[in-house]
């Protein structure tokens, strides 16, 4: 029963009080023969000798992007006592050791940043004295904390030979309790430890950890297509300890340190495209689905400094004691990729996305990124005042747009509907045809960094399958399979324009070509095609072969038996034959039928 | 102080010291030891967790304090330590408890000491009603960062040494109990993945302590997310029905992703509220009401089917007034009543209900079938399609923890696992692409329902039903006509039979005078034919006909009219 409103120290320890005085709930009688053997309290802590080290493993196991190519995976620490049986005084204080630490996959760390050709920015920290890496090297000095009695932050070295690797070489690991003097000074036992703890002249604590930070993995050498990974995928971590002088026992060898999974999703929705062939636009929208909470990142929080402990620090949401908002030092881009767009169509996509929520809060938003490279990186974020922005390239009828996230929460999955703005050139009235508009979406700047690349980069996963834009034909293509006026027979045809309807169909007016195909008199070439007059939403066009109908733009043909093929420039096009013979002028057999409507092929445009 | 992890000793450690006579042998005993002397490791039972859930309850972690060495012969003093629980989500639990705002419901209770009431700042004892005096009282966690709790100043009877007002021994084994945690398991979860499964929900625990340390154990699994709900739309073939009133009606099976899923709020000491179910739908077509039921009896004959199956066992209670989160509102009035007929409000397309989980077995996998009916109040033809998405209530974008926000709570849906119900139409739209009462022609059309399909559990076709008939054409001066006329209703096993120049009386149908277009007729039964006879009737005696049958437009998910197609392999 201590209450805990105020303290005294006894003997150098903490001791609850209340009011400054000792707790009343403390027998009187106690209190005093606690005080009268405040000596006993005193008793001295000596140093101890380097007995057999052992340090147990642990590591954080954040979600990363299985399309980073350099993606941060979590920290690796190595929390070391000294247990029995001793082995003696060690004058250094220190224990001098190897960590060799292995991926699953290749480590991704930077090299090139004036270190060293192989030193990198993975590094590991004692004690937790944390500062930038002062050099390549092991140094003692010039951290603000523990200076003399604690090594500097070390930078490890990577390996041509074995790109899984990272090594830290010629640690110096304070021997848990035992005693801690200047760098290179034999020191000698400390009689009392207490209060001692850390300082140069005293002792070392009775725990020594060792954190293997920032360290960065090729997550896409797991897989990267999206289609394919169904949950997530370990990255795993082995490690080694080497010591030449002394017994250092690992518990564990291996952890995970990340658990990969796909970084985004995306689905594309084709929303009313017959309003391209009836207002000579349409909007298609790009579902965008964050793949975990943390997937999605914006800029800030981050530090620069090559090898800094905290470099990138923030990414994770939850790292350092919750002081991390899920930043990165770069915000994450995706590439839309568009193939296979019409002819006469230009594609556009907004400046900046906000994208919505069911409840109205818009956490998630995009900025439109000019002027980018192939691979995504580069370029700079448009203002949002901007306007929508051309995509197409109307030389090989592609489209690219790079947004980057301008907001995210690194708590939320969220997702976002991205517009796509098709709209036809012509007007809206043209023979547009029918397509599949392939959309590929990614996460960028693509490729494997650099040694000197800061950042994150991506594998091109690839095209889920099935992603496009469906945009209809703004036509009907009718098959009269047989027409004929020989033998005293002769053809009527009818074709209806039938976008008038009570069902809500946008109305559509355009012209007919005619296209004969089939066997003309002996010595003709089959008729040439016609193209009749404009018929609007609700009219018929009616006419026969001989007589055709010039009133409506269609020409006789004389002597012809095939079949008739009809191309409009607009849906919703029905056709009626009616086949007569006629004998003396009258009627004498007829049949009738009606035109089999051509379904639109979608296919890209180029090809046709 | 330093982290330590899971192993303390006495080196340095406060005593709680109730009688003079213990005292000089405590300290002795303390400072006599050298290395560490007692090892700790934690441990907990894992299980299932909601994928979506904001503020999931984590099972008890159980920390197991034993002394390395034999069992001291003199009394000990208490381990003072500090409890560091770390998760890899963020910690979600009602905080604000002893009016501290960083004090949560998250409790640690040492050698089994508990009691209703746990102390905000801990280093109490006998102040609860907690049955040891001379342990600690339960104690509530502090936040300490948005992913970790801790526990300063906790109290641990050193294991089984003498206690120090001489009663006998402490167990041999001290244990730490932390009950409560919650957590923000949609962190994990994976938008990829067919079921939203991330990694699991894992802690590590630390003692703090001036002494040295070994840690065991230091990955604790918790929970492995699991989703909470399964929403799937029952095939048409199944169920999908049109109705009397010219509706269409679909269901939804709603499945519990695991069998204690939807039972939080009914078992052990959980004081959360019932589970709920939060339905939204939308892009339903314009001037189409949805209809769902009052009460859902999950216990289904209809669908309860199969020799190993037990029978469900849970009840949902439709929200009235509820809010669009899923929160708020209170029981509607017409519980009881399992036939869809209470309207949803639809805004722009859009709207949403929410179903109370009743009743239900802890220990079975609830599966649940709402009828949702489609209505059309106005008669016309329509395209019946909406999406649907389903979720666990209520809904949250609080993901820390909060002295407000409820419990549990959810992330929403993902608009990627909404389903689509429908497009269906209970309707049929014909076109007769040339009809023509001109120069001594004429037209007979016929419009036939379609009997009921043999072996069909849908009433599609056959029922009664009448047809707009749109005329678009011209008449003999080639002006534009444009005319509607509605039949009477087709009985079932008639048909509808009329020539353009006389029409058809009994049917309510007019004749047109010298037209020659096309017809659109738009009947209110799903299944209709028709068939179009035209004839060159020059002195009253045919010498010329055809005929042909109409073919059918349909309609798409947005409920316009389909285009031919198809992609090319």
């Amino acid at each position: 029963m201590f209450p805990t409103d105020a303290r005294s120290t006894v003997g150098g320890l903490a001791w609850p009080t209340r009011g400054g005085q000792p707790s009343s709930s403390l027998p009187a009688a106690v209190f005093v023969a606690l005080a009268a053997a405040g000596g006993l309290w005193a008793q001295p802590v000596p140093s101890a000798e380097l007995g057999v080290i052992r340090c147990s493993v642990s590591a954080s196991e954040p979600l990363v992007r299985i399309e980073g190519t350099s993606e941060l995976v979590g920290d690796i620490v190595l929390t070391c006592h000294n247990s029995e049986p001793s082995l003696g005084l060690e004058a250094s204080g220190f224990v001098e050791l190897e960590v060799a630490l292995s991926l699953n996959v290749d480590m991704a760390n930077r090299t090139a940043f004036g270190l060293g050709a192989d030193v990198s920015d993975a590094v590991l920290v004692v004690n937790e004295n944390n500062c930038a890496v002062p050099g390549a090297g092991r140094h003692f000095g010039g951290c603000p904390a523990g200076s003399e009695t604690v090594q500097a932050p070390m930078p490890g070295r990577r390996e041509s030979v074995a790109p899984k690797t990272v090594r830290w070489t010629q640690v110096a690991l304070p021997i848990p309790g035992a005693a801690a003097g200047r760098h290179g000074t034999p020191v000698e036992p400390v009689a009392d430890c207490r209060d001692r703890y850390g300082l140069a002249g005293g002792c070392h604590p009775t725990t020594t950890t060792l954190r293997l930070t920032n360290l960065r993995a090729n997550a896409a050498q797991l897989g990267v297509s999206g289609a394919e990974i169904s949950g997530s995928v370990a990255i795993e971590a082995a490690l080694e300890v080497l010591a030449e002088d002394a017994a250092v026992v690992l518990e564990e060898h291996q952890v995970t340190v990340a658990h990969a999974a796909p970084g985004i999703l995306a689905a594309a929705e084709t929303a009313d495209a017959d309003r391209l062939c009836s207002h000579g636009e349409t909007v298609a929208h790009l579902s965008v689905v964050e793949g975990f909470a943390a997937a999605f990142k914006e800029a800030g929080g981050a530090t620069f400094h090559p090898g800094h402990p905290g470099w990138d620090e923030g990414y994770y949401p939850f790292s350092q004691a919750g002081r991390g908002q899920g930043f990165a030092t770069s915000p994450t881009r995706l590439r839309i990729g568009l193939t296979g767009i019409p002819e006469g169509v230009e594609v556009t996509s907004p400046a900046s996305v906000i994208c919505s929520s069911p409840e109205g809060l818009h956490t998630l938003a995009f900025g439109f990124v000019a002027g980018t490279a192939a691979d995504g990186s580069g370029g700079q974020a448009v203002s949002w005042r901007a306007g929508d922005r051309m995509l197409a390239d109307g030389r090989t009828r592609s489209a690219v747009a790079v947004y980057e996230v301008s907001r995210a929460q690194s708590v939320l999955k969220e997702e976002c509907r991205i517009p796509i703005r098709f709209a036809r050139t012509d007007g809206g009235s043209g023979s547009g045809w029918a397509a599949d508009v392939t959309v590929s979406t990614h996460l960028v700047p693509a490729g494997r960094a650099g040694p000197g690349d800061a950042g994150h980069r991506f594998a091109v996963h690839r095209r889920q399958v099935g992603q496009s834009f469906h945009l209809h034909g703004c036509g009907t293509r009718l098959l009269f399979p047989f027409v004929t006026n020989r033998s005293n027979f002769e053809t009527a045809i009818v074709i209806t324009n039938t976008s008038a309807d009570p069902l809500g169909t946008r109305h559509q007016a355009g012209r007919c070509i005619l296209r004969y195909q089939g066997a003309a008199a002996a010595g003709r070439q089959p008729p040439a095609p016609q193209t009749t007059l404009e018929l609007e939403a609700g009219r018929q066009l009616a006419f026969t072969l001989t007589s055709g109908n010039p009133e409506q733009g269609v020409m006789p043909v004389t002597d012809f038996q095939g079949y008739l093929v009809t191309e409009c420039d607009f849906q919703h096009a029905q056709g009626f034959a009616f086949v007569t013979e006629q004998i003396n002028g009258a009627a004498v057999l007829a049949q009738g039928y009606l035109a089999e409507v051509l379904a639109e092929t979608a296919a890209p445009a180029q090809s046709r | 102080m330093r982290e330590w992890g899971l192993s303390v000793n006495l080196l340095g450690l406060k005593a709680r010291l109730v009688g003079a006579a213990a005292f000089a042998l405590l300290v002795q005993a303390a400072v006599g030891q050298s290395g560490p002397t007692v090892s700790c490791s934690a441990a907990s039972e894992p299980r299932a967790v909601r994928a979506t859930g904001i503020a999931e309850l984590l099972p008890d972690i159980v920390v197991r304090c034993v002394a390395e060495r034999i069992a001291p012969l003199a009394a000990r003093a208490d381990l003072q330590v500090e409890v560091l629980l770390s998760l890899n989500a963020s910690v979600t639990n009602r905080v604000g408890f002893g009016g501290d705002s960083r004090a949560s419901s998250a409790v640690l209770v040492v050698n089994g000491n508990d009691c209703a009431a746990p102390s905000a700042q801990g280093g109490t004892y006998g102040a609860c009603g907690a049955p040891l005096p001379h342990v600690q009282d339960p104690q509530y966690a502090r936040l300490a960062g948005r992913d970790a709790l801790n526990w300063p100043d906790v109290s641990v009877p050193f294991p089984g040494a003498p206690r120090a007002d001489g009663q006998g021994r402490n167990p041999p084994v001290s244990t730490l109990r932390i009950r409560g945690v919650r957590a923000n398991v949609t962190q994990l979860a994976l938008s990829a993945a067919a079921s939203p499964a991330g990694p699991d929900v894992t802690a590590s625990v630390a003692l703090r302590a001036t002494s040295p340390v070994t840690s065991k154990g230091s990955r604790i699994l918790l929970g492995r997310p699991v989703a909470g709900l399964d929403l799937s739309v029952v095939a048409d073939s199944e169920d999908a029905a049109c109705t009397e009133r010219g509706g269409y009606r679909s269901t939804l099976r709603l499945r519990e992703g695991f069998a204690s899923a939807w039972s939080e709020g009914r078992i052990g000491s959980s004081r959360a509220a019932a589970t709920r179910i939060l339905l939204e739908f939308r892009e339903v077509p314009e001037g189409i009401g949805v209809l769902l039921p009052a009460s859902v009896d999950c216990r289904d004959p209809g669908f309860d089917t199969g020799p190993a199956s037990s029978p469900d066992a849970a009840v949902l209670g439709l929200i009235s007034g509820v809010l669009p989160d899923g929160g708020g509102g209170s029981s509607s009035s017409g519980r009881g009543d399992t036939t869809p007929s209470v309207r949803l409000a639809l805004s722009g397309g859009t709207g949403w209900a929410a179903y109370e989980v009743d009743g239900g077995a802890p220990l079975q996998v609830e599966d649940c079938h709402v009828p949702v009916e489609f209505a059309d109040p106005s008669g016309q033809a329509r395209s019946f399609s909406a999406k649907v998405g389903a979720g666990l209530a209520p809904s949250s974008r609080v993901f820390v923890a909060s002295e407000w926000a409820p419990t549990p709570r959810f992330a929403r849906p993902i608009s990627s696992r909404e389903r689509t119900l429908g497009p269906a139409s209970c309707n049929t739209n014909l076109t007769f692409p040339f009809v023509t009462n001109q120069a001594g022609f004429t037209t007979g059309v016929v419009i036939t329902p379609e009997p009921e399909r043999a072996g069909s559990q849908a009433a599609t076709g056959g029922r009664p039903g009448s047809c707009s008939l749109h005329y678009y054409g011209s008449d003999a001066d080639g002006q534009p006509v444009v005319l509607v006329q509605k039949s009477a209703v087709i009985e079932t096993g008639e048909q509808l039979v009329f020539t353009l120049s006389a029409g058809n009386q009994a049917s309510n149908l007019a004749g047109v005078s010298q037209f020659r277009g096309y017809l659109v007729a738009v009947c209110a039964n799903p299944q209709v034919s028709g068939y179009a006879f035209l004839s060159d009737g020059f002195g009253g005696i045919a010498d010329l006909a055809m005929g042909y049958l109409a073919p059918e437009v349909s309609l798409g998910r947005f409920g316009k009219r389909q285009v031919p197609s198809h992609v090319p392999d």
